[in-house]
């Protein structure tokens, strides 16, 4: 094995991606146990992290002076809540709500597996094959329809969340899914599947000619 | 100049790219150049500043409803702000928050541009063109050059945002600006030396024909 080799940048991302697949599964798999060890506690996150948009109402919030200045704040901000209790009392939203969560996470982790398979095959310096243009696909697809799926589920009322008092200091909560980058880079997948496709095509031909 | 007759998803994504690069260039000029907030002294940015707070305003609420022990909000919020001074009192904090915003749009203008280039030569149906490795490799270095360039912005000092002392215990952490650049940065210069790899075997074999 020479360290040569190594060196090129197709390595440096597929390693990157093997490390980050790794992680997240390190992570992910962490989650999971610690979730269904808590499911027979008293007090256990139901819902774990969940992305909210805060506006306010009070116009000292929004706008304040300070000696010339007048800051003026967005009333639409992005944060994060976790509800805890008994997840017993609450199966249907406890289950809801982890996959919803996780469905997120394994989407990731798909991409990562295959995005490292295919910089594997590029530091091999097999480019042009059925392979590659599969494993493009597949992440495209994957992620443009994982996004697609959280804007639809937005669209539902989410069990537990519909029925709390949602108001405090004179904040709305607004609840929602986001999922930043899927799209974009799930685009941008397909349409680099497509191009490998259309490439590929004139390889084998130019190969048959020869 | 006729309608292409051959249209493919890769002219049309020509011409969106193509016609974005023309908006934002427009846009962005008219944004920076004429911008009658800054030049009134009105608003120190063009844009609204994407930023970091942090409110310790949220207690947890408890015991909300049977079964529900607690509801925590996390203290740390993404949002937006805007500061109305006069800009030639507060230079320094105007060109750094209008820096950023400029450099993001370069780099998006970069993208656009070098994109409807790449995919003007696929709808033409030149995969093999030399020139397409040398778009993904200026996407590429571009990429992360200007990533890093946001990753110090993200972690410099905010200026004025970052001394005063704001309402309910507000404080402004750091711009909202963090992109992960990097990665799509080095698989872009991946993807060039997979095009630079194809164009020297397409044209060993076109040699040998």
């Amino acid at each position: 094995m020479k360290l040569k080799n190594y060196l090129s940048l197709s390595y440096l991302v597929y390693f990157l991606f093997v490390v980050s697949f790794m992680v997240m599964t390190g992570i992910i798999g962490y989650l999971m146990f610690q979730n269904i060890m808590g499911y027979s506690e008293k007090s256990h996150a139901i819902v774990y992290s969940h992305p909210i948009i805060l506006s306010s109402d009070q116009d000292d919030f929004t706008t304040f002076n300070q000696d010339d200045l007048t800051i003026q704040l967005y009333n639409s901000n992005r944060g994060s809540m976790m509800i805890f209790g008994k997840p017993k009392d609450h199966v249907s939203a406890y289950l809801y709500h982890n996959f919803v969560y996780f469905f997120e996470k394994f989407s990731l982790l798909c991409a990562l597996f295959w995005g490292s398979l295919l910089f594997r095959n590029f530091a091999h310096n097999n480019y042009f094959n059925a392979i590659n243009i599969r494993f493009f696909f597949l992440i495209g697809w994957t992620l443009f329809l994982t996004s697609i799926f959280y804007e639809v589920l937005n669209l539902f009322p989410k069990p537990l969340l519909t029925d709390l008092p949602f108001r405090e200091k004179g904040f709305s909560f607004y609840k929602r899914y986001t999922t930043d980058y899927f799209m974009t880079i799930g685009l941008i997948s397909i349409v680099f599947g497509y191009v490998f496709k259309e490439a590929t095509r004139i390889h084998e031909e130019q190969k048959l000619t020869v | 100049m006729k309608l292409n007759n051959d249209w493919t998803f890769g002219h049309f994504l020509y011409y969106a790219c193509q016609f974005s690069f023309f908006g934002l260039l427009f846009s962005t000029l008219v944004q920076y150049s004429c911008s009658p907030k800054i030049l009134d002294g009105y608003s120190l940015s063009v844009e609204p500043i994407p930023v970091i707070m942090e409110f310790d305003g949220f207690k947890p609420l408890k015991e909300p409803k049977e079964g529900i022990t607690s509801i925590d909000i996390q203290k740390r919020i993404k949002g937006k702000v805007r500061i109305e001074a006069d800009s030639s009192d507060h230079m320094w904090a105007t060109l750094f928050y209008n820096s950023y915003t400029l450099l993001k749009w370069i780099w998006i203008l970069i993208l656009y541009f070098f994109a409807a280039r790449f995919f003007k030569n696929i709808s033409n149906k030149d995969f093999f063109n030399p020139k397409n490795a040398t778009y993904f490799s200026i996407v590429g270095f571009s990429s992360l050059i200007i990533s890093g360039i946001l990753f110090a912005f993200h972690y410099a000092t905010l200026p004025i945002l970052g001394e005063i002392s704001a309402p309910h215990g507000i404080q402004f952490i750091r711009l909202d600006i963090i992109t992960p650049l990097v990665i799509p940065g080095i698989a872009s210069l991946v993807l060039s030396h997979i095009f630079k790899e194809a164009t020297r075997i397409h044209e060993e074999q076109k040699l040998t024909v």
